[in-house]
């Protein structure tokens, strides 16, 4: 440090030297032409305002305006080579001299040092722009904090530091990615803990210091910006304060935006709860009313009532039955979904056992007829297999209740890079445009020609697309050929690192 | 010869798996709790029982462990949990077969239906047949070899061990715990359950006309094989 001050020094220096040399070389050469007096001080005026303008300190514009006028009286005047004057009214003239050069250098060297503050300042309103654009555009917080780190680096031309702090997390990071010595790590946390501007001296120097402005968001600090080792400017200061006001905005956006989400995905789970529990109490009375109903009509007039009408109202009570056991099932496993991917057991299954699980369930099926296209190697899929079985099976019920009678449904299978590609596919009647959109939504269920079926919840579909999600999948339903519609949906081959 | 004991705390189910077996000329005895079933299995020796897992007194896992060595009886257990662990579990403890809860009158009639027919093997096993047929295949124990529709299938030692497995425990589910304890040891790790899932499927391949719809080896996904007995 001490030794970029003498360089500086010496810098200026010369300039004063080199400058006074070479007016008064000059100087002599216009004598020699026998020029008057004043082209010679006019030359040493236009000497100091070089200075001025190049020089750094008012103090180099003075010491050169003392030199011409010394230069002048020694090199100029008669006596030549002497400081004295043979006249005193060239008193008068260095005195002139003196106060021109003086001011013009004063001058010059105002404007050198505003036009060099105007150009600071405006590279950092630039860089400021640039930032709140950045953190206002930002998707990815992380990225915005890095670009802002490197802009501060480059236009303070140190390295900087910016630490953030999670108050949920308790975690903080560190951008660029280092690890923080001891002393930092401390100085970063004093910052936090107090919230004000801290700076540590290094040594005995005063202006050099390690820096630490702490980012203030509304819910308390919640980061640290840090520049080691220098000495900073009013100016840069407050640019970084405002950097550091930029960034805790940022945070509280980010925050901001977060519990946002989080509330409305709240409330859209409490109105489906709602939505389910008036869904669920309307549809589970109906068939028990009738089960109720039913058992009780036999009980009551069992001789009065011949077989066929027995058999009839209990062939009502197990359809109904099955019907419950159904939807208390679809109620259940939708209820396991929404606790997340917790409960899940996920192992490698091979795909023709989930089919033979699949077709065993179907094997008493008499109105369609299931046929399986798999490849001939043995593929192995990702999967909770029971969820799994429960999507297909949902899939073909579909397809038996709302296709015609001895029509085909194919269930297949095929590998595509890093998915296994399941189909149920149907010779029904096939879907609308718009039934299509709606089809995965829950409650929502198809209008079907038949008074003999119970209307469902409209669960089935919607708990088969949660469940294929949840695997990390998609699902689709697309037009079937001649007719009919194909139930499409992907599965991983492998888990992800976490999962296995 | 043809005794089975429920037992099973809910008293509905009792009356209509007892009026279903009574229909079906077999001699039926209940029991509510673990512990009378217990006393009831010693007193009366039958050939089957039907255990529920959720009893009110124990749990029925630990009721066939603690009491499966000194019952002969065929064990099935019925379960309204419908997780594969304690399934699993059940059958690794020593019962031979499961039902899930609701189950129809068909499928428990059916289950009875084999286990009689196991109890029957049971009795005449003491011959120690060296030879197995079923349906074209024919597996000639003596000679270690396997013949489907009398033309021999080549078979790797392991899948070779594992047929023999499961043909020795016909009708039985066997899990996968228990059929890779048989063939590669004790040790048991995730990768196993899917190495004896690659060795399945080869073996399906050389012995099964559809590998969907399989007649000797059957898939209990998630909790192991059976080899088919209707």
């Amino acid at each position: 440090m001490n030794r970029e001050k003498f360089v500086k020094h010496f810098r200026n220096s010369v300039i004063v030297l080199l400058f006074l040399a070479s007016a008064t070389i000059f100087s002599f050469w216009l004598r020699e032409l026998k020029w008057p007096e004043a082209t010679i001080i006019l030359t040493y005026l236009l000497s100091v305002f070089f200075t001025s303008r190049l020089s750094e300190g008012f103090i180099y514009g003075i010491i050169a305006s003392l030199g011409s006028v010394i230069s002048f009286n020694f090199f100029f005047t008669q006596p030549y080579y002497t400081l004295r004057v043979s006249t005193p009214d060239y008193f008068y003239t260095f005195g002139i001299m003196l106060i021109v050069s003086i001011i013009t250098g004063t001058l010059t060297q105002k404007v050198t040092i505003e036009t060099k503050l105007a150009d600071e300042r405006e590279a950092r309103i630039k860089m400021l722009i640039e930032v709140s654009r950045e953190f206002f555009q930002a998707m990815n917080l992380d990225q915005a904090i890095s670009s802002l780190q490197s802009r501060l680096s480059h236009i303070l031309r140190t390295e900087v530091f910016i630490v953030t702090y999670s108050l949920k997390e308790k975690q903080m990071v560190v951008y660029p990615s280092t690890k923080l010595n001891r002393q930092f790590q401390k100085a970063v946390d004093d910052c936090l803990k107090e919230s004000q501007h801290l700076s540590i001296a290094i040594n005995q120097d005063v202006l050099l210091r390690h820096h630490f402005f702490p980012v203030r968001s509304k819910t308390g600090p919640t980061g640290v910006i840090v520049i080691p080792q220098v000495d900073l400017t009013a100016a840069e200061k407050e640019l970084i304060e405002a950097c550091c006001a930029q960034l805790a905005l940022a945070q509280d956006r980010q925050r901001w935006i977060e519990k946002q989400q989080e509330s409305l995905l709240e409330i859209e789970q409490e109105r489906m709860r709602v939505q389910l529990l008036s869904a669920i109490s309307h549809d589970l009375r109906t068939p028990l009313s009738s089960i109720i109903g039913s058992v009780q009509t036999i009980v009551e007039n069992y001789d009065s009532l011949n077989k066929d009408i027995i058999l009839d109202l209990l062939g009502n009570v197990s359809s109904d039955s099955q019907w419950l056991l159904e939807t208390v099932e679809n109620i259940l496993s939708m209820m396991r979904i929404q606790d997340g991917t917790i409960g899940f057991d996920f192992q490698r299954h091979i795909v023709e056992e989930i089919f033979e699980e699949v077709l065993s369930i179907f094997s008493s099926v008499k109105t369609h007829r299931i046929t399986i296209d798999i490849p001939k190697e043995a593929v192995f899929v990702y999967v909770d297999s029971k969820l799994i079985i429960k999507v297909l099976i949902n899939l073909i019920q579909n397809a038996i209740k709302y296709t015609p009678k001895s029509t085909q449904i194919l269930l297949s299978a095929k590998k595509q890079k890093n998915m296994v590609i399941f189909e149920v596919a149907d010779l029904g009647p096939g879907l609308s445009d718009g039934e299509k959109l709606r089809i995965f939504d829950r409650f929502y269920s198809f209008k079907t020609k038949s008074q003999r079926t119970r209307q469902g919840l409209g669960l089935g579909l919607s708990i088969c697309k949660s469940i294929v999600e949840a695997h990390g999948g998609t699902i689709r339903v697309l037009d079937n050929h001649p007719t009919g519609c194909r139930f499409v949906f992907t599965l991983k081959i492998k888990g992800d690192e976490n999962h296995e | 010869m043809s005794k089975i004991l429920i037992i099973e705390d809910d008293l509905s189910i009792r009356h209509f798996v007892t009026t279903l077996l009574t229909t079906q000329k077999y001699d039926v005895i209940e029991a509510g709790d673990g512990q009378t079933g217990f006393a009831l299995a010693l007193s009366h020796n039958p050939a089957v029982i039907i255990l529920d897992l959720g009893l009110p007194d124990m749990d029925g896992v630990d009721w066939i462990n603690n009491y499966r060595i000194l019952i002969n009886a065929i064990i099935i257990v019925v379960t309204a949990r419908d997780d594969h662990p304690s399934k699993v579990a059940a059958l690794d403890a020593g019962a031979d077969d499961y039902l899930t809860k609701p189950f129809n009158s068909g499928e428990l009639l059916a289950r009875i239906r084999v286990a009689f027919r196991h109890v029957a093997d049971k009795n005449s096993v003491s011959s120690a047949s060296d030879e197995f047929l079923y349906r074209d295949l024919h597996i000639d124990f003596d000679k270690s070899r396997v013949y489907l529709k009398n033309i021999e299938v080549h078979l790797t030692p392991i899948e070779h061990q594992i047929l023999l497995f499961l043909a020795r425990n016909q009708g039985r589910v066997c899990t996968s715990r228990m059929i890779i304890k048989e063939i590669w040891g004790n040790t048991i790790t995730e990768g196993d359950a899917q190495n004896l899932r690659v060795v399945m499927a080869n073996l399906r391949r050389k012995i099964e006309p559809s590998t969907t719809q399989p007649i000797y080896i059957l898939t209990h996904t998630g909790v192991g094989y059976r080899f088919n007995d209707e």
